[in-house]
């Protein structure tokens, strides 16, 4: 009986088949429960390291954003670019790039550190080998996936990446996702937005995930669409 | 969703029959707009099923390609296939007429006559594992815990497949089959198989070609024979089981606890007991006796016996319907390139217990690549396959990258491909990297999501939904 309920959990990271004592879990998951929903609590109100933005020389703008309970009450203000980080974008960016690459911690700072070393230099070489040029990347920080609207507006791209932390659960806290959208603008429907999501060590491979971008962006400038209009 | 239908054929050469299949092939690629594309072959039909033919020979073990070419053109014909449809599938050689020469003949026919996509392809563990897939006991393996052993029996040789939660894990041949020992209707010996003869006399059981044999000595014979093999299976080999054996064991066997037989013997199994010596002989050789002897001996051993779904086809519906896979759907491909056929396989160890070592793995690549080239000389490409490898950082696969250009910039000036095959979802990432460091004539294909644990040569095909190509892997082990 037990290898049976073993080769079923191999097929899920859920918690399934954990045991209890009484009407208790036991102490060791209700610990291994605490020690997730830590990790899960430290990715959203953790911070991506200066050091790792700069060894992808990346500079970083914020949002509307002041601080974490801010974000996390006003989803609307972190879609929005402040006054400083607008100009900074206007000042360092290649303007009308083909492909704009923007980084941002979303709702786990984690899934960027974790994700960004193996995720970021595919994605360069899935550009590169679909002959795609990229604009100036940059880090957005207390960023939404709608932020790349405002940013679209500035710098007008054809195609635009957003490699954003996704809302930590309490299976991983370091999953990425790659929102990828034809010429966002204010106004973008959400339905013209596409994404690779989960993207970790156990989820999504993050070298092919990112191997896959440039597929994907190139037939959105073929197609001049993206999102549910996008034939692939 | 896209769906795709892909044509198949199967064609089963035996020691004693020969049968044809035409199956679909029904390729699902599903687009969900959350993560990267898939693809998987979700259904897989029969479509035609020829009559059994005796397997056409000249003289003792030479296939007549003539007759057999008149017999596949007739099937072509009633089956309303046409050869420009067939995508996929396989030819298997196998049992005593799995011949070197015979393969030669049919090989060198079916690549004018029998579509372009065909494989040719032969060897007795590979047998064993398509009579599995064919038979239900690769589909069982996955509904129980334990293992299962289909044993295929033919006219020649018994192939044995061990499954395991929908994995084959284990292959053995023994010479047990119907035809080893071939009768006139009157008990009058024609034909001994020389394999069986150690093996006769370390029972001292004297059976010679031109004597008479009785009923009682042929059946001793099939029940010595059953007992052997099934004691072997049950992990308690005993009456000389090893001298039956084709090839020793690669790893110790594992115990069974379900049995399930196919091939033409199983067939028989389910017919009354031969009555007297003609109707044993009914088919000239001892396969009725032995089909009798096995079902009698099977109760006496703890494996429980299950019903196969099919017996006689087992092999040829493997063949026809469960040989062809799809790679993963993010892969990197020049399309220029496909097909290529008969790749040979040369595995190469990435991880050692989960450790990366980039200097270990330049030096493994390097020592593969150099074998590779003494082996297969000159321009033939083969397939470097990644073993093992737990999780595929980006600094890793710079590293594999670097290796094997390197190896190939050494040792392979020659060669205009380099092809890259792995388990992992990664050679879209992989091949991209391959491309960028090498020089551009020198041409990339890298695939994933392949299963090259039991094969070592590799078909590929053209794409068959988005980038996903159709493969084949085989073992081309001629006798």
């Amino acid at each position: 009986m037990n290898e049976v309920v073993d080769r079923l959990k191999n097929y899920t990271p859920a918690r399934i088949g954990v045991g209890r004592t009484g009407t208790r879990p036991l102490t060791k998951e209700f610990l291994s429960f605490r020690i997730d929903h830590a990790a899960a609590v430290d990715s959203v109100y953790g911070e991506v390291a200066p050091e790792l933005l700069e060894s992808f020389q990346l500079f970083s703008v914020d949002t509307c954003i002041e601080t974490k309970e801010h974000y996390l009450t006003r989803p609307d203000q972190g879609r929005l670019l402040s006054e400083a980080g607008e100009k900074m974008i206007w000042e360092k960016c290649v303007k009308q790039p083909q492909v704009q690459v923007v980084v941002s911690d979303g709702l786990s700072a984690n899934a960027i550190e974790e994700n960004m070393a193996d995720v970021y230099p595919a994605l360069m070489d899935s550009l590169e080998a679909n002959g795609l040029s990229a604009g100036t990347p940059f880090f957005v920080k207390g960023g939404r996936v709608g932020c790349m609207d405002a940013i679209g507006e500035l710098l007008k791209p054809d195609v635009f990446v957003l490699l954003i932390g996704e809302r930590p659960g309490l299976v991983c806290a370091h999953s990425m996702s790659a929102y990828m959208c034809y010429r966002p603008r204010a106004g973008t429907r959400e339905s013209e937005r596409m994404v690779i999501s989960n993207i970790h060590r156990r989820g999504t491979p993050p070298v092919e995930a990112a191997a896959h971008i440039g597929t994907i962006l190139s037939k959105m400038i073929e197609q001049k669409t993206s999102g549910v209009g996008l034939v692939m | 969703m896209n769906e795709n239908w892909v044509t198949s054929i199967g064609l089963d050469i035996g020691t004693s029959t020969t049968k044809f299949i035409v199956s679909r092939l029904l390729v699902n690629e599903t687009k969900n707009r959350f993560s990267l594309p898939g693809v998987q072959i979700v259904d897989r039909q029969i479509s035609y099923t020829s009559k059994i033919y005796t397997t056409p020979l000249k003289e003792e073990n030479a296939i007549d390609v003539e007759a057999l070419s008149l017999i596949l053109a007739a099937e072509y014909k009633r089956s309303s296939v046409k050869l420009g449809d067939v995508k996929a599938g396989a030819v298997i050689i196998t049992g005593e007429t799995a011949r070197k020469e015979n393969a030669e003949a049919i090989i060198h026919y079916l690549a004018e006559k029998a579509g372009n996509f065909v494989i040719a392809t032969a060897g007795n563990d590979l047998e064993g594992i398509l009579a599995g897939k064919g038979s239900g006991a690769q589909k069982r393996s996955n509904e129980m815990d334990g293992i299962i052993a289909n044993v295929d029996i033919g006219g020649g040789t018994a192939n044995v497949a061990l499954f395991q939660h929908g994995k084959a894990i284990q292959t053995c041949t023994f010479h047990v089959g119907g035809r080893l020992i071939r009768l006139s209707e009157s008990g009058l010996v024609t034909y001994i198989s020389p394999h069986i003869q150690p093996w006769l006399t370390a029972h001292h059981m004297m059976v010679k070609k031109g004597q008479t044999a009785s009923y009682r000595q042929l059946y001793a014979i099939g029940e010595k024979m059953s007992e052997a093999m099934l004691s072997f299976l049950t992990g308690k080999p005993a009456l000389h089981a090893e001298l039956l054996q084709t090839a020793p064991l690669k790893k110790p066997m594992e115990p069974v606890q379900e049995i399930m037989f196919s091939g033409g013997v199983a067939h028989m199994m389910e017919q009354p007991r031969p009555i007297t010596l003609g109707d044993a002989a009914r088919h000239g050789d001892m396969g009725p006796l032995l089909a009798y002897a096995l079902r009698e001996a099977a109760v006496f051993y703890p494996a429980e016996v299950k019903a196969a779904q099919e017996t006689t086809r087992a092999t040829v519906i493997g063949a026809g319907m469960q040989n062809t896979e799809v790679s993963g759907a993010t892969v990197f491909v020049d399309e220029a390139v496909l097909p290529l056929k008969n790749v040979p396989i040369v595995k190469v160890t990435v991880e050692q217990d989960e450790v990366w070592d980039a200097d270990l793995f330049e030096k493994r690549v390097k020592q593969a690549i150099q074998q590779a080239v003494c082996l297969y000389e000159g321009n033939q490409p083969f397939a470097i396959a990644l073993l093992h490898i737990s999780y595929c950082t980006y600094a890793m696969l710079t590293a594999i990258a670097e290796a094997i250009q390197k190896a190939f910039d050494q040792h392979c000036t020659e060669s205009t491909q380099i092809v890259v095959i792995c388990e992992s979802d990664m050679a879209k990432a992989l091949g991209q990297v391959l491309a960028k460091q090498g020089p551009p004539d020198r041409k990339i294909i890298c695939l994933d999501q392949i299963d090259f644990t039991h094969g070592d040569y590799i078909d590929l095909g053209l794409p068959v939904a988005g980038e996903a190509i159709a493969v084949s892997v085989k073992t081309l082990a001629f006798s």
